[in-house]
């Protein structure tokens, strides 16, 4: 219980208590009837189709090119291993409100329009995401296959299996088995996500059917910010029931989707029959009465028949543009499980996932040559690429010294105590809870329910009783409750890889320790810590850079600008969605220097952690 | 003793000093100037101003204005922000700004008059006009328009344009920010009792006359600023109407550019900033004072236009935005507005505009989108 405790209070203190009060001061009534009319409202299902589209096609693609990644960063040689580690490391240090900007202009100066055509808006949405994400991932897996022992893979070398087949029967069969409780969470965070469409689409282009009373929505509208927008809407007028039933309703969709993605990985087979219910509650699209026979074939023996109905429905559906979105997800699911020629399939997975990759490096170079250059012009809008002739001109430092006068040193100290801070008592509180977990298996399943909630329900909505409680305390303008506030938002990540690491260490030691009269204190700290600690280093740099690059606690907890981390001094010059009055050169400039001052904090301590480890 | 008293004088200076100094939430442009003037302030007076640049202020307010105990002694605002902060600040007492009570332009008194009470202080003013891209208009000899030309002029204007195959003007689709200024030049959408109608046979067809616009290939969407911007200055677009706060931005740019008012009955829309005071009256009325002397350095800097009589524009395009500003639409600062309009007329004009949907059943969503703020 005592390794549990702070994990219990801090998700008790930062999103139930909050959550509830919330509920209870906007005397919230219920009204069926209102929750029945939003399900039925146009704007939410939208959202919630697209949500679901975008998350899913995010997370996988994510996955499986992190993943291929990380299996060809190890095949490198060392120096180029180093290097691509070090771009993964800078892209991912790369606060959202400083990467999105990035991204949005490079995609600015490659096409016209962003938002001409839905597909292209959401392919736009798509590939921010994937750009953004994919270094966690890729660096996770790195973490784990670099623990693995390499007479493993030269044992399935010297039986034959190939480049593609060794990863897909061992690296990629490891990296899932760790990985499934992140893809969960990193699906619902998606379906929640507020930062990409808002700062590249504006949820745009918008649709027909999505301009409702209540709500609207468009190809790029995912839950996060269709809620932020009726959030800001209707929280200024006394529509308090309103909002309260909207947000339950956002809650029990993220909770379905949470629960049906945790049964679609252990019962695929019962997965299929809830999936065409819901589907036809929902929307009752052409494309699901089309599969509705694949549901009589949905024996997993009986393969050929559901193979062919799934092909006959996908097929009309796509030539009839009566696909929903939850139609093209089990699509996916099924070209992934039943596709015929499992072998060829593998290899094209592998070679596009390989050329997925090789575009993020290039896409990443391109970035940051592209922040460098700007941080030297003096372009206070956004300028386009520069031609080899004229980029040196004009060049100078002035960015740089404006950003010494301006006191920006002291906004890099806040945040480097706000990283800190985070990632020391994340590593400690997340590390012990998942020891519990582990070791008491109602913990696990009381944790998994603790983290749902905190997916769901933790937002701006707990904002307010947040601020309320913390200004009767006096714990405003303070760092520990920013500090908490980032350790609730990454829990759910960072108890899954915790759990995930614990879990994967090999028990005989523990069992050693124990036998020779060790307590669990002990057992904790000096035995199974140090076995799980590439992991464990790869979650301590993951709450670092959440409170290094963290935002909207700042910004609504501290009002003193001695305390402003470097988040609230960047968002003014670039991140602005709305871009009135940007300043390019010293967003760069201060980009750049974020993300050195954070490599050289971050990456010698995990090296030297290692060594006062394996020294002890 | 000795110690008594000194521990004594050092709470009394520590408490004096706390009491009297104030904090000030600034936003948008001219941080590095509100330092200075707060600077100026504490060095002549000895009484210590935070000034506090909020990097998100609609998502700041929203928290702080539920939590009144976080609010700061003064705050910059816009006026959409002003419903919502107009419930917590305290009433402007005027002839406590002497030099300056009947001098405020009266569009920023009646944006900032609330239940009888002015509650905030006007302080500047962004307006609309178009931008004109000078080396396109040389290039093909078309003459730039005259200050006094009307619609049909502009769109002879838009027509010539495009058969010399430029794109004549550009905008985003969905942005109520341009539209309304068309709205209230052809009709009247923003009632006198403070109601909003967009429901009517005017806004049905001018927003047909915008979408002849884009069939004609005269009009452009250009979803993002930065978009717009770009192919302003490479000369893609020959026009763009859009806020003067673009001026120093252009300028710093070097883009050949001209400035014209927006032709007859169009309407241009004004954006207007105001202080509020949420604590410490006293303290903040002199500062205010102190502010205003100095404020022509922030209009020259920002190409901003003072809501004070006598505070002169000094940028040479101050013809053009004065006219602009007498000619002026002043956003409505109500809930309906804020919340409503605003957010429902972006959908309703980007789905009309971009060929999805009727007219008459967008207006009505949007109607009803708006009637639940009023």
């Amino acid at each position: 219980m005592t390794f549990f405790l702070p994990f219990f209070l801090l998700i008790a203190g930062m999103t139930l208590f909050p959550a509830v009060f919330s509920a209870i001061a906007g005397q919230a009534q219920i009204r069926f009837d209102l929750f029945w009319t939003l399900f039925q409202d146009g704007a939410f299902r939208i959202s919630a189709q697209v949500s679901a589209l975008y998350a899913f096609i995010a997370t996988l693609s994510v996955f499986f090119c992190g993943t291929t990644l990380a299996y060809l960063l190890i095949r490198l040689r060392r120096f180029w291993r180093k290097a691509v580690a070090l771009l993964l490391f800078v892209i991912w240090a790369l606060p959202s409100f400083v990467s999105l900007p990035i991204f949005r202009a490079l995609l600015l100066n490659t096409i016209e329009n962003p938002i001409a055509s839905e597909i292209q808006a959401f392919c736009s949405i798509l590939v921010g995401r994937f750009w953004v994400d994919l270094p966690v991932v890729a660096l996770i897996a790195l973490a784990l296959f670099e623990e693995l022992p390499p007479s493993y893979e030269e044992s399935m070398r010297l039986e034959g299996a190939g480049t593609v087949d060794r990863f897909f029967s061992l690296f990629f069969q490891i990296a899932q088995k760790s990985l499934v409780g992140y893809l969960c969470v990193s699906f619902l965070d998606l379906m929640r996500d507020v930062n990409v469409p808002m700062m590249i689409t504006e949820g745009r282009p918008l649709s027909y059917a999505g301009f409702t009373p209540y709500g609207i929505a468009g190809a790029t509208t995912t839950l996060g910010f269709f809620l932020k927008n009726n959030l800001l809407d209707f929280a200024a007028t006394d529509s308090w029931t309103f909002l309260w039933s909207q947000n339950a309703l956002v809650t029990v969709t993220l909770l379905a989707g949470f629960w049906f993605l945790n049964r679609m990985f252990k019962r695929p087979e019962k997965t299929f029959g809830i999936w065409l219910g819901l589907e036809i509650v929902w929307s009752f699209s052409l494309g699901s009465l089309l599969f509705l026979p694949a549901f009589f074939f949905r024996d997993w023996h009986r393969r050929g028949h559901l193979r062919a109905c799934a092909i006959i429905a996908l097929g009309a559906s796509l030539i009839l543009r009566q696909l929903s979105p939850s139609t093209v997800i089990l699509c996916f699911y099924l070209l992934f499980r039943l596709f015929p020629f499992q072998r060829a399939f593998d290899r094209l997975l592998f070679f596009f996932n390989v050329a997925l990759a090789v575009l993020w490096i290039a896409m990443s170079g391109g970035a940051l040559g592209f922040l460098v250059w700007l941080s030297f012009s003096r372009y206070r809008y956004l300028p386009p690429f520069p031609g080899i002739a004229d980029a040196f001109k004009g060049l100078s430092w002035n960015n740089y010294v404006y950003l010494f006068d301006s006191g920006f040193l002291v906004n890099l100290k806040n945040s480097l105590w706000l990283g800190l801070g985070s990632g020391l008592l994340g590593v400690l509180v997340f590390s012990m809870a998942a020891y519990a977990a582990l070791k008491n298996s109602r913990y696990h399943t009381f944790a998994k329910g603790l983290i749902g909630l905190t997916l769901v329900m933790a937002g701006m909505n707990t904002f307010v009783p947040l601020v309320l409680t913390l200004d009767a305390l006096g714990g405003l303008n303070r760092f520990l409750p920013i500090v908490l506030a980032i350790l609730n938002q990454s829990a759910p990540i960072a108890f899954m890889t915790a759990y995930a690491a614990f879990r994967q260490t090999d028990p005989t030691y523990a069992e050693l320790g124990q036998i020779d009269g060790a307590s669990r204190w002990q057992l904790f700290w000096k035995i199974v810590f140090p076995l799980a600690f590439p992991t464990v280093a790869v979650l301590f740099l993951y709450i670092f850079i959440r409170g290094w690059s963290s935002f909207i606690a700042p910004l609504l907890l501290i009002s003193s600008p001695e305390k402003y981390p470097v988040s609230l001094r960047l968002y003014d010059w670039a991140g602005n969605p709305g871009l009135h009055h940007t300043r390019w050169g010293l967003f760069a400039a201060g980009a750049l220097l974020t993300v050195t001052m954070m490599a050289v904090c971050s990456i010698p301590l995990p090296a030297l952690w290692r060594k006062r480890w394996s020294s002890g | 003793m000795s110690k008594r008293v000194f521990l004594l004088s050092f709470l009394i200076l520590i408490t004096v000093s706390v009491g009297l100094s104030f904090s000030v939430w600034v936003s948008w442009e001219g941080e590095d100037w509100y330092r200075m003037i707060a600077k100026a302030y504490t060095e002549a007076t000895q009484t210590p101003v935070e000034i506090v640049p909020i990097p998100a202020p609609d998502q700041k307010l929203l928290v702080a204005l539920k939590t009144p105990d976080t609010l700061p002694d003064l705050c910059l605002i816009k006026s959409d922000d002003f419903p919502l902060a107009a419930t917590i600040a305290l009433p402007i007492d005027l002839p406590r700004l002497p030099q300056y009570a009947d001098r405020f332009a009266q569009i920023g008194i009646q944006t900032y008059t609330s239940g009888g009470a002015l509650r905030a202080v006007p302080f500047y003013a962004d307006t609309q006009v178009l931008f004109l891209q000078t080396a396109v208009f040389e290039k093909y000899r078309i003459p730039l328009p005259e200050p006094d030309w009307n619609i049909g002029d502009f769109e002879a204007l838009l027509a010539h344009l495009r058969a010399e195959g430029v794109m004549p003007i550009g905008w985003g689709f969905n942005s109520p920010y341009i539209f309304q200024g068309l709205q209230e030049g052809f009709g009247q959408s923003f009632l006198p009792d403070g109601t909003i109608r967009v429901i009517t046979e005017e806004n049905t067809r001018l927003l047909k006359r915008m979408r002849s616009w884009v069939t004609n290939g005269w009009f452009k969407d250009y979803p993002q600023r930065p978009g717009l911007v770009k192919d302003f200055s490479a000369g893609k677009v020959a026009m763009m109407p859009q806020g003067s706060y673009l001026i120093p931005d252009l300028d710093e740019m070097g883009v050949p550019y001209a400035l014209a008012p927006l032709p007859e009955p169009w309407r241009s829309v004004i954006d207007t900033k105001a202080w509020v005071i949420f604590k410490n009256e006293t303290l903040v009325y002199p500062f205010l004072s102190f502010l205003f002397e100095r404020m022509e350095g922030l209009c020259a800097t920002y190409a901003k236009q003072s809501l004070i009589e006598g505070i002169p524009f000094s940028g040479n395009a101050g013809g053009v935005l004065e006219r602009a500003l007498e000619n002026g639409l002043v956003q409505p600062s109500t809930r309906a507005y804020s919340e409503g309009y605003w957010t429902a007329m972006k959908a309703c004009l980007e789905l009309y505009l971009r060929g999805e949907g009727e007219l008459q059943e967008l207006l009505s969503t949007a109607q009803a989108y708006i009637d639940q703020f009023q």
